[in-house]
This record gives structure tokens, sequence and C-alpha cells, in this order.
């Protein structure tokens, strides 16, 4: 008898749950047509708290792709070491991998991810791609666009992302570039150079860093 | 009230009459071109309106089965992926025909029409609502039984001129189901005939007008409902084609439109095996209110989704456990549903009629 009950479970109990299952949502998502649900450990796009980072270059060394660089505010001189902790992340989401580990270095949780999934860009531009730190921050203060992509290029001149981000033959020519750049930005610094000269210089390198970066821009 | 299914069937009736004869005023044709004619016009609509239905439960399989795996199914063609179904009945349509080397060709070409066309006419006998019925005769139960065996003899020719080892497997497979299902369907069909002294399904539709057959036995019912879906060849029971084992049985060298009729006749048969399960069993056109043919359409559907629903949950037992089930359960029990009813029988025929 008891076996009998037994084999009669056997066939109600599968029945019940395929039963259940017939009436309960479906866990497909239909993903472009509905928002795709995103978990809490999700590893989106990264956000900067301004300031909360302390410029102490964990990120940069724990990123496995080298895609993060640090941009110093105007007028602080980067061979001073004393000013170190006013630099600020920038972050190529082009090589970016999203493994998390720069917001796992992070000491003070400053860079951290957001549920945001879509990498996108508002041209066809590379450029588009590469984030200073002003266009990640999440303080209203501190957010900046930029109009002009040379206003960005002069920012980003500071950071080796450029000749990442163009890679190949480009690489080298870019580097060289960069450090004829910094050798005018340091003349700056330290007062050899006025504003005007300076900016007419290292707006002639920028030009041609642009050039060579709309070159390999996205198709 | 008068059942609105009918009013429906007489305007398309009187539409198709009155095209009718205006052509035939217009073309000037002989009058008795008439009758064969307005048969065939009128057959080819009901045919269209099975055809209809068919798609519908195709969509309805699909779309359960997704949703008890938690997927979605089709979505994508027309709204809820409705016309899914029309788009691969286009796609079966302009597929290339091909015949396997050295084979039977009469035979390889005439099985999918047989099939197709013996499984289609067991719906003729069914009576759909109390005034809608195509054919009505004192031995339609035995008919409509025995037509249905006729499948698994023009399977076993099928399987053996397709000269594949697979086909011919699951030929001999169906075969094999065959011989263990047989017993217990006439056993447990056995059980209403005796309640109802009549072998029509029209009078046995009628005897249930106060209480159905599958509250009075039960295990009748079961029985029958499993030994249907051993019938149809569908899962848990797909023995024959056991995809996975031997590919898809006997009709492994079948594609394209010839796939598609082995494909309409198994939801033919689907559909005549949950129409004689709700004649049987379940009231026919009997509702609350009214009698209608509404009724035994949406009866019907609820034991196809049964069967569905069973499809998904269970797996497939091998051939020598499908005999052992039928032989030493299936038969016993049958047996004793017989029994049960033949004890109960003098108590309840004053309830029936």
């Amino acid at each position: 008898m008891v076996s009998i009950v037994k084999k009669i479970k056997s066939f109600i109990l599968p029945m019940r749950v395929t039963g259940k299952y017939m009436v309960t949502k479906p866990f497909t998502v239909m993903y472009p047509r509905e928002r795709a649900v995103v978990k809490e450990r999700w590893r989106g796009l990264h956000a900067l708290y301004f300031d909360k980072c302390i410029g102490c270059g964990l990120c940069r060394m724990a990123c496995p792709n080298k895609c993060i660089d640090y941009i110093y505010p105007e007028g602080l001189d980067p061979r001073d070491k004393k000013q170190q902790r006013f630099r600020r992340p920038a972050i190529d989401w082009g090589h970016c991998i999203f493994c998390g580990l720069c917001v796992e270095a992070c000491p003070t949780g400053a860079i951290h991810h957001t549920p945001q999934y879509k990498v996108y860009a508002t041209s066809d531009s590379r450029l588009d791609l590469i984030k200073t730190p002003y266009e990640i921050a999440v303080e209203e203060d501190k957010k900046k666009t930029y109009n002009d992509e040379l206003l960005k290029i002069r920012e980003l001149m500071q950071t080796d992302l450029l000749e990442v981000a163009a890679g190949g033959e480009w690489e080298e020519i870019i580097r060289k570039l960069r450090e004829k750049w910094r050798d005018l930005w340091y003349m700056k610094l330290d007062g050899k150079l006025d504003n005007k000269t300076w900016d007419e210089k290292a707006r002639e390198i920028e030009k041609v860093v642009l050039d060579i970066i709309k070159q390999i821009s996205l198709p | 009230m008068s059942d609105p299914v009918v009013e429906i069937i007489n305007v398309v009736l009187g539409l198709i009459g009155d095209t009718l004869n205006r052509l035939f005023v217009f073309l000037g044709l002989p009058d008795w071109l008439y009758l064969p004619i307005f048969i065939a016009a009128v057959t080819l609509t009901f045919l269209l309106a099975l055809v209809l239905d068919i798609l519908f439960i195709i969509w309805m399989e699909r779309k359960v089965i997704g949703r008890i795996h938690h997927r979605r199914s089709v979505t994508e063609t027309g709204p809820v992926g409705f016309f899914q179904n029309i788009a691969d009945l286009i796609k079966l349509l302009v597929k290339e025909d091909v015949y396997p080397a050295n084979a039977d060709k009469l035979m390889h070409y005439a099985a999918p029409i047989l099939i197709a066309s013996i499984a289609i006419i067991p719906a003729a006998l069914i009576p759909y609502g109390p005034e809608i019925f195509f054919l009505r005769m004192s031995t339609s139960i035995v008919l409509f039984f025995a037509i249905l065996t006729l499948i698994p003899g023009i399977v076993l020719l099928t399987g053996w001129a397709g000269n594949s080892k697979y086909s011919t497997i699951g030929a001999f497979r169906a075969g094999l189901q065959l011989i263990s299902y047989e017993i217990p369907l006439s056993l447990s069909i056995l059980g209403v005939i005796l309640m109802t002294q009549s072998l029509d399904f029209y009078r046995v539709i009628e005897a249930q007008s106060n209480i159905w057959f599958i509250v009075l036995q039960p295990l009748g019912a079961f029985i029958f409902f499993i030994v249907s879906l051993m019938e149809l060849e569908r899962s848990p029971f797909d023995i024959p084609e056991a995809e996975g084992e031997i590919l898809v049985g006997w009709r492994t060298e079948y594609s394209g439109l010839k796939f598609g009729l082995f494909y309409a006749a198994e939801y033919f048969k689907f559909f005549i095996a949950s129409a004689a399960f709700t004649a049987l069993f379940l009231g026919g056109w009997h509702g609350p209110f009214f009698d209608s043919a509404i009724y035994f359409v949406l009866k019907m559907h609820i034991v196809m989704l049964a069967m569905i629903w069973v499809r998904v949950t269970f797996f497939r037992p091998r051939p020598d456990q499908l005999i052992r089930i039928s032989y030493t359960k299936l038969i016993p029990l049958a047996i004793l549903n017989l029994l049960w009813v033949v004890l109960i029988t003098p108590f309840v025929l004053p309830v029936l009629y």
C-alpha cells in the first residue's frame, strides 16, 4: 500500500513542479526591448567620487590592461611628489575589460562601478571612449563636458592613454610627440614660457595627435 | 438557447451556396455539377478551419513548453509569435525534395499522403455539437479506432521502404507500440460502451447530460488518457521517434513537404485523440446553461493542454518497459475498471440520459 502511494506521488510531484513553472514569469529578458536586470555586484561603467580620491595610484597599478592614467589639475606640477594627491584617474573604456580590480584596489572607494552596462560613444571618435576624471565625476561641481576635442586632448596629453589607444605604428610617434609636449609643459610650469607661446606651441602638437586619433577612429 | 456555432455554420454554408449560385449563373455550368462542387467547397472550408485550429494548437504547444522551461518560446513573427508556424510551413514548402537511394519510390511518396489522409478521416465521425456532425452511424466508435489502427501498418511499410536502418528500427518500434497499447485501449473504451450500451459517439455524449463518465469511471479515463498518448507517439511514449536514439525513427528519410505532411498527421491525430477523450469521458458538448459545440472545443483544448503538460514533465521509457507497463499494469487496471463498471451500472442507469 505504501509503495502504491509512493508511486502515485512520484507522478504528481513532477506535474506540480512543471505546473508551477507554467504560470510563473519566464526567466528570459527580451534584452534590446526591455531593460536588462542588473545585479548588485554588476561591474558596469566606472564613476569617480572626485573628493574621495587621494591620488594614491593604486588603481593604475592594479589595472591589467593599463587603461588608467592620471591627470593633474591646471597649474600643478607632477614632478612635485607632494602634489600627487591632487591627481585623478582618467580611464579608457575602449581598452577596459571591466575586471573590477581598480575598484577593489581603491582604498577610499572613490572609483566604483555603476549599473550602467552600455559603453557609449556620442560620435565616431575614439576619443569619446577615453574619459577624463571630470567626465566620470559624481559631484556636480566637478563635472565637465568637452565641446571641443582639442580641449580634451590637452587634458589627455598628460596620460599615456592616447598612445595605447592608437596602438601599432602610431604608438611610438605619439609617445615622441607627447615627450615634446611634456618638455613644453614643464618649461611653462618653471616659468620659462609665457602662457601665450605655450598655448600656441602645445596646440600645434595637439592638432597632430588629434589627426592621428581621428585616423584610427571607430569605423 | 440555440447554439451560436450552428448559426455561424449556417451563415458560412449560406455564403458558400450563394457564391456558387452566382458562379453557376455567370459561367453557365450544368446543374449536375452543383452538388459535387458544393460538397467539395464545404469540405475544404471545414478542413481550413481544422488546419487553422491546428496552427493554433502548435503555437499553444510551443508557448506552453517554453513557459515550463522558463523560456519565452516564439515571439518575433507576428503578435506573440503567432505566425511562426505559417513561416515554418512556407519554409517546408520551398525545401528541396530529397529521395533516398535504393528506396521504394512508390511507398516513399505514398506514405505521407496516406498517413495524413487516414489521420484526418476519424474527425468526421465525432459529433461536435447536438446538430453538428458529418456522419452519424451506430458503430462510429468501432470505426473510429479501426481507422486509427491502419496507421501503424503503413508506418511499418514506410520504414521498410525507406532503405535506412533508422527508419526500419523506428517502424518496428511503432509496431511494438501498437501491440502494447491496442488491448488496454479497447478495454478502457469497453467500460463506456457497457455503460451506455451503444457504439455510437452521439449516444455516448447524450448519456453524459447529467454526469460525465470521468466521474463515474476515473480509472478508465486515466487509462484511456495514457493509452492515447501511446497511440499519438508523443512524448513520453515517443518510442518510434526517440530522438537521440534513432534520429526521428521512421520519418528519418523525409524532409520538406513530406515531413510537413507527417507533422500535420501527427497533429490531426492529436486533435482526434483529444476529441475522442472529450466525447467519451468529458461529456462532449454538455456544459452549464446550454449545449454547444463551444464547450466541446473548449474541453478538447484543455485535454490537449494536459497532454502537452504530461509531455514536458515525464521522460521516455524503454521499449521493454513500455510493454511491461502495458501488460502488467494497464491491462489489469482496465479489467478492474470493467468490473467496477459492471458493479455500478445498475445504480447509475437512471441518472443517464
